[in-house]
């Protein structure tokens, strides 16, 4: 992530760095919650003969924010699953970049009008206050996951947008990376992993 | 219309390489451009539809998978399968097979089997000489046996997406599974027939069978005690589905760091972060996926599927192959779950109209979806597995055909025609 970030100016590097770490930690923690909550459930239950009082209104919530948080680094990390059937076939490099050039576009316009969806949600939602709706025990705001979603989108099209914009700075050159959707968990992976390394290849060059 | 427009729309963009939920969002949108819908409910209805605590089982079994193929837990069952069966011909690739079934049983995922065992078994099956392409085919092959072998999280969201037993959604694919990993070996074991230079003899330097039996034994004791766990726990009726996965993460954490020594504390943060994005992808991919389903079932369009199908024919052999036809489809372009979610609203009201059960169609569709996800050209478990063992994926071609001609589809076919097969244990169990 962090390797084509780096490459635009502190007053957009600096955000989008605090974003992504904001986002890694709401993904590892919620990760964790979800599943120690699992854990007691089942503890309480036979142990304590207790139950987690609306516990399921709590981690919905969680996990919402979970899900588009982590959908969003994916954007970023080029992880969404995709059935890259013209990738196998064409092989010139300009072609390639057309064709991302093409997909990017695509891309960026539909994530933007769900983007665009999710705002009207958030003011239609807003719009109710104070007879918000909310869960039945909690009384948590529908609000709260949805914000989630909104915001979820939000960097969706964020990290779409600068993959383009990457794209189209560089030309034809950067074709090749920039076809390299990735499809698996194993991919997604390699691409978490690649940014650790570079940080710390850059922080070597810098020492 | 609509219904042309959508699959038009859905196939094209998917085909340039638009990502799948990208792609729904794209439908979505032609959506609100043909009906009369308020697209400001489109996000609150899939806020709705996903929330459901049973959803996040789905989740729990990818962090549980990831923790498990990281923490390197499937090695030691692997290591106690190969001292049984690697002096045998083709046995080195049986005990892949096996193993694959075993550790999907637990992870409920293809793409954490196929990383797992094909890691730790195509460096044994190289060193004995088995030929590269077929044992790389088989692993791929193999891997999505996690979908067949219970619990499976594709069959805990059909069983929510059907209003079905999740119980007996696992169930009735045990016995397609079990032919499955039969034929697979069988075939496997054809092709090997006049390999020669195999070194059996890895398996037979074993003098003291005993204590070599009982230290690995030991060793994969904790391992084991998973599928128990999960499996004991949820037809127990101690757990549900969703906890048992709760509770299988927070079990593999001490085992792959204390016992197995495959994770640190670093790493385990690092596997948490890489199983949060892949679920980050598959749950967005389920939110955009159900959005449309709601709106494809609004719009009328499983009654329009249904008279268009009994408009070619109303033998329901005939409307049998044709749905296992578009789920193969389905299944090429996308990957298992969404395909799952699309194909459950659309085709379950078809099959039950020719008279298949619910739980049947919950087989025929784990088994259509498994063998769509290796099938050339998209096939994502095939350029997974390239990946996994090394082998380039034009070695693997030839053999991943034969393992869907002679075992998937006869199996996807005996699924299809003997409901007996997908039936027989959940009436037998749970009545």
């Amino acid at each position: 992530m962090s390797d084509y970030i780096s490459k635009f100016s502190p007053g957009i590097r600096i955000p989008l760095s605090i974003i992504m770490k904001l986002m890694n930690f709401i993904i590892i923690a919620s990760g964790i919650i979800m599943s120690l909550t699992f854990f007691f459930v089942v503890i309480f239950r036979y142990g304590f003969g207790a139950d987690l009082f609306a516990y399921e209104e709590w981690l919905m919530t969680i996990a919402f924010w979970m899900f588009f948080m982590a959908s969003a680094v994916a954007t970023h990390d080029r992880a969404h699953v995709n059935a890259d059937i013209l990738g196998t076939i064409i092989h010139s490099p300009k072609l390639i970049w057309l064709r991302a050039l093409l997909v990017e576009s695509i891309e960026l316009i539909i994530v933007i009008t769900v983007t665009y969806w999710g705002f009207l949600m958030c003011q239609e939602e807003l719009s109710t206050y104070p007879n918000w709706q909310s869960t039945i025990a909690l009384k948590i705001p529908f609000m709260v996951p949805r914000v989630g979603i909104f915001i979820g989108f939000l960097m969706m099209s964020v990290y779409t947008a600068l993959h383009l914009y990457l794209l189209l700075l560089n030309g034809p050159k950067t074709a090749p990376e920039q076809q390299t959707k990735h499809q698996t968990e194993e991919q997604t992976e390699q691409r978490l992993e690649q940014p650790s390394v570079l940080q710390s290849k850059r922080q070597d060059a810098i020492k | 219309m609509i219904i042309t427009g959508t699959l038009l729309i859905l196939c094209l963009l998917l085909l340039i390489g638009v990502s799948v939920p990208i792609a729904f969002g794209g439908v979505l949108i032609f959506l609100a451009s043909m009906g009369d819908h308020n697209v400001t409910g489109y996000l609150p209805t899939g806020h709705w539809k996903m929330n459901s605590l049973v959803l996040l089982s789905i989740p729990l079994f990818i962090i549980a998978g990831k923790i498990m193929e990281k923490g390197r837990i499937a090695a030691p069952l692997v290591s106690l399968a190969e001292l049984f069966v690697g002096h045998l011909k083709g046995g080195l690739s049986a005990a892949a097979v096996l193993a694959s079934g075993i550790f999907g049983s637990i992870s409920g995922s293809a793409n954490a089997t196929l990383t797992c065992i094909g890691g730790i078994m195509m460096p044994h099956l190289r060193k004995a000489k088995y030929p590269e392409g077929l044992s790389a085919a088989l692993i791929v092959s193999a891997s999505p046996l996690g979908l067949l072998i219970p619990p499976s999280s594709s069959h805990i969201l059909y069983a929510w997406a059907a209003q079905q037993s999740v119980l007996k959604a696992f169930l009735s694919t045990v016995i397609p599974g079990i032919i499955l990993i039969t034929l697979l070996i069988i075939v496997n074991y054809i092709c090997l027939r006049r390999t020669k230079g195999l070194q059996l003899e890895l398996g037979q330097k074993v003098d003291n069978f005993g204590v070599i039996f009982k230290t690995r034994s030991i060793k994969a004791f904790p391992a084991f005690m998973m599928p128990l766990i999960i499996l004991g726990g949820i037809y127990g009726g101690i757990m549900t589905p969703v906890e048992a996965a709760g509770v299988a993460v927070i079990y593999a954490i001490p085992i792959g760091i204390y016992v197995y020594k495959g994770l640190t504390w670093r790493s385990f943060l690092h596997t948490m972060h890489g199983a949060g994005v892949t679920v980050g992808v598959v749950m967005v991919m389920i939110f955009m996926v159900l959005i449309v389903s709601r709106f494809l079932v609004f719009e009328d369009i499983p009654s329009i599927a249904q008279e268009l199908v009994y408009s070619v024919s109303d033998n329901p052999i005939v409307i049998l192959l044709m749905v296992n036809l578009v789920m193969i489809l389905i299944g090429m372009l996308m990957d298992d779950i969404s395909g799952l979610l699309l194909s459950t609203p659309l085709l379950l009201p078809i099959v039950t109209g020719v008279g298949m059960d619910p739980i049947h169609f919950a087989a025929v569709l784990g088994v259509n979806l498994g063998m769509a996800n290796i099938t050339p050209p998209t096939a994502p478990l095939l350029y997974l597995g390239a990946r996994v063992t090394q082998t380039p994926v034009n070695k693997m071609m030839k053999p991943t055909l034969i393992f869907i001609t002679f075992a998937w589809l006869p199996t996807l076919m005996l699924t299809t025609f003997i409901p007996e097969l997908a039936l027989f244990l959940p009436e037998l169990l749970l009545g």
